[in-house]
């Protein structure tokens, strides 16, 4: 079903080079976090590596807590509604529309109506306001 | 007169916004909008996502093959119409027709609805009615926009069940199926909207897309229908209940976006709306730059209108459960405005100095929240390919070209943000609706 429609080997190159460029982008954002956290360390009173990354991770736990909070929120809210409104159902399936109405919702008679639906090729021509003029 | 001084008053407020908070708070504040709220709403994707797949999805049996999906029994075996509306779909309406033919569902009829094309649709159509009993065909003598080509097939549908796809989407065997299912067990479901698939995956723009509707647009997707309402059914392949389309005056003729707005006429009239992942629809997506701009510009353009033409609706109590979906639309806004607003705060600090509070040192996130930024997005990733691989095993070899999505994602969108907003809002009236179609994948590179 997929679609790979042969293409120059040029185009191919520049999409693969771009690419690795986003990756390289994206492996520099994440090793300047790391390094970012390791430089703070340096500079600061000489304690084990581990304290290092106390304040880190405290940012970090602010970060997923509120995440998580977030989540909390969305799935009580989830949670709530299946509860309240399991086996509840306070509509009743409608009945279908009928020719009738049909014919109201297009301004048609109902003869029209039918002969659309009965049709297996039919041409229809509308008016300027998108009103059906003519049904062939 | 009252919806364009209220149009005035909403761009005023996402221009004045972004600068008075920098104002009176700092650009840090600005800054830190900017580069937390993609996370906030990365983290709500993921645990919505997740929650879909853990409460619904992993109960689902779902294999390659057939004989491993459970196709749900549709209770009295009802008719389902499949409504095709196409405009200049020559190249692609047969193999679409055919998928929808194909549905091993039984009791199926196909309406194409022709729409004026120029090209060669009208006779493919015809020569394919002539051969298959499904196929019923209409032609509208002239182009009247796909408002009306699916108002014209709902008219000729002898269901209450509509499945409607696009003139170049091709259904999943089991798709019909899977989508009339809920409107049939759940009285107030008014709309199942599908799962799109990518197929055009040539260039990098179309691989980043798969990629994009793995881990943005499906996970939201899941996401809101946890919440319990949805911004928008998918355009290219949904199925409504005739009966919630008529008390709401089916398509509007006037929206450029027709799913959006039909999407909030039937949550407004209290009807709601489910998601089916396993109604799988194959779909041509634009493979240059230029072709997406143009299709993501119609669908900001789109989600502009349909803000502007419900926001004083839906303000009632009773549409309370909407106004999450309106708040989201507005932040997002806001954030474009916002992340332009720095960028101009930036620019203009390199030539004159502004006061500490507009003081905009750097533009590149602090290297923490990079770091964070890159791992949540990768993590999002993750997370739609743990959720979404069973529907397409081979969606891991899209990783590498994947990189890209968060980036182009949220550029995309503050761009068209930053256009169509104030195209909407200050326009005058609206007016009828007609085709616009991006490509739809490139054409064969000839090495000759």
């Amino acid at each position: 079903m997929i679609i790979s429609t042969s293409r120059s080997r040029l185009g191919f190159l520049v999409d693969a080079v771009l690419t690795i460029i986003a990756w390289i982008a994206f492996i520099y954002l994440f090793g300047a976090g790391i390094v970012a956290i390791l430089r703070g360390a340096a500079q600061g009173p000489q304690a084990p590596l581990w304290s290092t990354f106390l304040p880190t991770m405290g940012t970090l736990s602010a970060y997923l807590l509120v995440a998580a909070i977030n989540a909390a929120i969305l799935v009580a809210w989830a949670i709530y509604n299946h509860l309240r409104f399991a086996g509840l159902d306070r509509r009743t399936s409608p009945a279908a529309i009928g020719a009738a109405q049909l014919a109201r919702s297009f301004a048609l008679d109902a003869k029209g109506v039918e002969d659309i639906n009965a049709s297996k090729v039919v041409v229809i021509h509308h008016d300027e306001e998108g009103r059906i003029m003519k049904v062939m | 007169m009252t919806d364009r001084l209220l149009a005035l008053f909403v761009l005023l407020l996402v221009l004045g916004v972004p600068f008075g908070f920098t104002f009176m708070v700092t650009s840090e504040a600005l800054l830190a909008f900017v580069f937390f709220y993609p996370l906030l709403m990365s983290g709500l994707w993921i645990a919505g996502g997740l929650y879909f797949w853990w409460h619904w999805e992993r109960h689902w049996p779902w294999g390659n093959k057939h004989e491993d999906r459970k196709v749900p029994e549709l209770k009295g075996n009802p008719l389902i119409s499949i409504l095709v509306p196409c405009y200049n779909e020559a190249a692609n309406c047969e193999e679409t027709l055919l998928a929808a033919v194909g549905q091993r569902y039984p009791h199926v009829e196909v309406i194409a609805i022709n729409d004026g094309s120029t090209d060669g649709t009208a006779d493919t159509l015809n020569r394919l009615a002539a051969r298959h009993e499904r196929l019923r065909v209409i032609h509208l003598a002239t182009n009247q926009g796909k408002a009306m080509a699916l108002r014209m097939g709902a008219l000729a549908a002898n269901s209450e069940y509509l499945v409607c796809i696009d003139g170049d989407a091709v259904l999943d065997p089991d798709a019909a199926a899977f989508l009339a299912a809920p409107l049939i067990d759940h009285p107030r479901v008014a709309a199942v909207t599908g799962n799109p698939r990518i197929r055009t995956r040539s260039t990098l723009v179309g691989r980043i897309q798969v990629g994009e509707f793995s881990s943005i647009i499906g996970l939201i997707k899941r996401t809101q229908r946890v919440y319990g309402k949805v911004f928008t059914v998918s355009g290219v392949v949904a199925a409504f209940r005739r009966t919630a389309l008529d008390r709401v005056g089916y398509w509007s003729l006037d929206m450029i976006t027709e799913d959006i707005d039909i999407s909030w006429k039937l949550q407004r009239d209290h009807w709601s709306i489910f998601y089916e992942p396993r109604a799988l629809c194959w779909i041509l997506m634009p493979e240059t730059l230029r072709g997406l701009w143009k299709q993501r510009l119609r669908w900001a353009q789109g989600g502009a209108e349909a803000f502007l033409k419900n926001l004083r609706s839906i303000l009632a109590w009773r549409q309370r459960r909407l106004w999450p979906l309106m708040i989201e639309f507005a932040l997002s806004a806001l954030w474009a405005f916002a992340f332009a607003l720095s960028i101009i705060l930036w620019g203009v600090n390199q030539f004159v100095v502004l006061p500490h509070s507009l003081y905009v040192q750097d533009l590149a996130p602090p290297a923490f929240t990079g770091m964070m930024l890159a791992t949540v997005c990768l993590l999002q990733f993750l997370v739609s390919l743990l959720i979404d691989s069973r529907y397409e095993p081979r969606l891991a070899r899209s990783l590498f070209w994947t990189i890209w999505y968060p980036l182009v994602f949220w550029m995309i969108s503050l761009f068209t943000t930053l256009i169509s907003l104030p195209k909407v809002m200050l326009r005058r009236r609206r007016q009828r609706a007609r085709w616009t179609s991006p490509d739809r994948g490139i054409k064969p590179y000839d090495a000759s």
